[in-house]
């Protein structure tokens, strides 16, 4: 009983932390699982923002040279 | 001495402000408690930004005080929405295109160091045809490495819905109206098919979304505190992930429902729809309405007789198939007076939420200065065994005039309705028609519709309602 409320407590804490101000309850669970997310998300949206750039590099690699093809 | 200024009965949520009506004109109050925030908005241009684009709706400050508003920090005057619909009204797409438009403009926001603290779908609303947010005390300035606190209000209000509409059927999106704060994630997953599981957005935002609110108990708040935080990166990819899972998704009606409107079109001979159809427009330009109801609208056809005009007109049907159909057509030809809706006429939408005030009823948002209710009364009348009296007390309430069609029971429609079922419609002849009708408003003009034993009717309702 006193464990349930202590970690009662530090959740409140917790979430009053991480979320300040806001006024609608974002749920533990969805916030936990943006940090579960978060950086395989953010990976993925860098590797699309430089989606051209790193094919670009990807071509100038793979590209033979053109005295391979002479 | 009684104030002029009432307080919307939806507006008591957010402590950041709230909503008045003073003299039919909307004013959004800026608590203090909001300065800070409101300020930042101010500053980081994302108005400008999401003005021009037309994404939020504009507003002016109010230069004085307003008498009843005192202790306001600032109160702005946003441009009137014409008509409000609510998300259980909407069909896919229009859901979609909100879910799309919050996405984009938290987006923004994200990028000028603010971030949406909210994302209910009724901050959305439609306006000249197109999505366009209308909450613009939801904003709150970006707190390093916090997750974004409406994540699961965006699921529950947009992503669930639009789930069930795409993979099982497009009715479900009536589920917004049980569930005002959207429907619960653990409903969603249940409800999904299984392979929505095997898709990557959806397997996140919704199935693991879902469970990890079953399964995080008070004991991860531990692991909670010691996160070290999200990086700015990480949100903006969530949204991205978001918005490429929403666009993914797709709802294409059945075969027949399309097939159906091609069938109802070609039950009129040319002559017969043709000269119906200049009946109805000469009607409307005698009347010069500035709102339509098209009660039982179909695909719009007639609706368009209106709002090309300029009159706004909502179209409502029943079959979400139909206002899909419609909704597409407005967003492909750009028509910014019509508005499609999911109304069943036979129970329309309901004050709804706390008190029943939160969401408004049908009849509490008319009346429409003209009421279309073409091909609609044996469907009322034989369909649904809705008397005449009925019919006419309910389209009394509801407009000011009415352009009416009356079915015989020797139309070929009305057979096919009668071919399955005891013909218990003695009653269902034009005079009884007129006589239960005339109660409620006075006929102006009669117009029988070649080649046809159907006959169109302008009528006044007796009994104005008042604004």
């Amino acid at each position: 009983m006193v464990s349930t409320v202590l970690w009662l407590i530090l959740a409140q804490a917790a979430a009053d932390h991480l979320l300040g101000r806001s006024y609608v309850d974002p749920g533990m669970g969805s916030q936990l699982i943006q940090f579960l997310i978060a950086g395989g998300v953010g990976l993925a949206f860098i590797i699309k923002l430089q989606w051209h750039r790193i094919r670009a590099i990807a071509q100038r690699l793979f590209r033979r040279s053109p005295d391979l093809h002479e | 001495m009684s104030s002029p200024l009432q307080r919307d009965p939806a507006s008591f949520r957010d402590p950041s402000g709230y909503v008045l009506w003073h003299e039919g004109q909307v004013l959004r109050v800026v608590s203090p408690t909001y300065a800070d925030d409101y300020e930042a908005l101010v500053a980081s241009g994302l108005l400008d930004v999401l003005w021009r684009k037309d994404w939020l709706v504009a507003h002016t400050e109010e230069p004085g005080a307003i008498p009843g508003a005192e202790g306001a920090y600032r109160v702005l005057r946003p441009r009137r929405v014409p008509f409000v619909s609510y998300p259980y009204e909407w069909c896919f797409g229009q859901l979609q295109d909100a879910a799309l438009l919050t996405l984009a403009i938290q987006k923004e926001a994200l990028q000028r160091g603010l971030t949406l603290k909210d994302a209910a779908a009724t901050n959305v609303q439609f306006v000249d045809g197109r999505p366009l947010f209308i909450d613009t005390l939801s904003f709150e300035r970006l707190q390093p490495g916090r997750p974004w606190a409406a994540y699961r209000q965006f699921c529950q209000h947009f992503l669930a819905p639009l789930v069930l509409m795409s993979t099982v059927d497009g009715r479900l999106g009536r589920l917004l109206g049980e569930y005002v704060d959207g429907v619960p994630l653990d409903l969603g997953a249940r409800l999904a098919p299984l392979r929505t599981r095997l898709r990557p957005g959806l397997a996140i935002h919704l199935h693991l979304h879902a469970r990890m609110q079953s399964s995080a108990s008070a004991a991860d708040a531990g692991r909670l505190a010691r996160q070290r935080g999200i990086a700015l990166r990480g949100l903006l990819g969530l949204i991205d992930s978001l918005s490429a899972t929403v666009s993914s998704l797709a709802w294409r009606p059945a075969r027949s429902a399309w097939g159906d409107y091609a069938a109802t079109a070609d039950h009129y001979s040319s002559v017969a729809a043709a000269h119906k159809a200049e009946a109805v427009a000469r009607f409307l330009g005698a009347v010069r309405p500035g709102t339509v109801w098209d009660l039982g609208a179909n695909t719009g056809a007639y609706s368009r007789l209106a709002s090309q005009n300029g009159a706004l007109t909502v179209a409502m049907d029943s079959d979400v198939a139909a206002v899909e159909a419609n909704y597409r057509q407005c967003r492909r030809e750009r028509e910014i007076h019509l508005l499609p809706l999911v109304i069943d006429l036979t129970n329309p939408s309901a004050g709804l939420g706390w008190r029943n005030a939160e969401r408004r009823a049908l009849l509490a948002r008319g009346p429409a200065d003209v009421a279309l209710a073409l091909a609609l009364v044996h469907h009322l009348a034989i369909g649904n065994n809705l008397p005449f009296e009925e019919v006419a007390a309910f389209l009394g309430d509801v407009c000011r005039w009415l352009i009416i069609e009356f079915v015989p029971k020797s139309d070929p429609k009305v057979l096919e309705m009668l071919a399955g079922r005891r013909d218990v419609f003695d009653g269902h002849t034009q005079a009884l028609f007129e006589e239960a009708f005339s109660r409620r408003f006075a006929v102006k003009e009669r117009v029988p519709i070649r080649e046809t034993e159907r006959v169109l009717y302008l009528m006044e309702a007796k009994d104005p309602c008042s604004d």
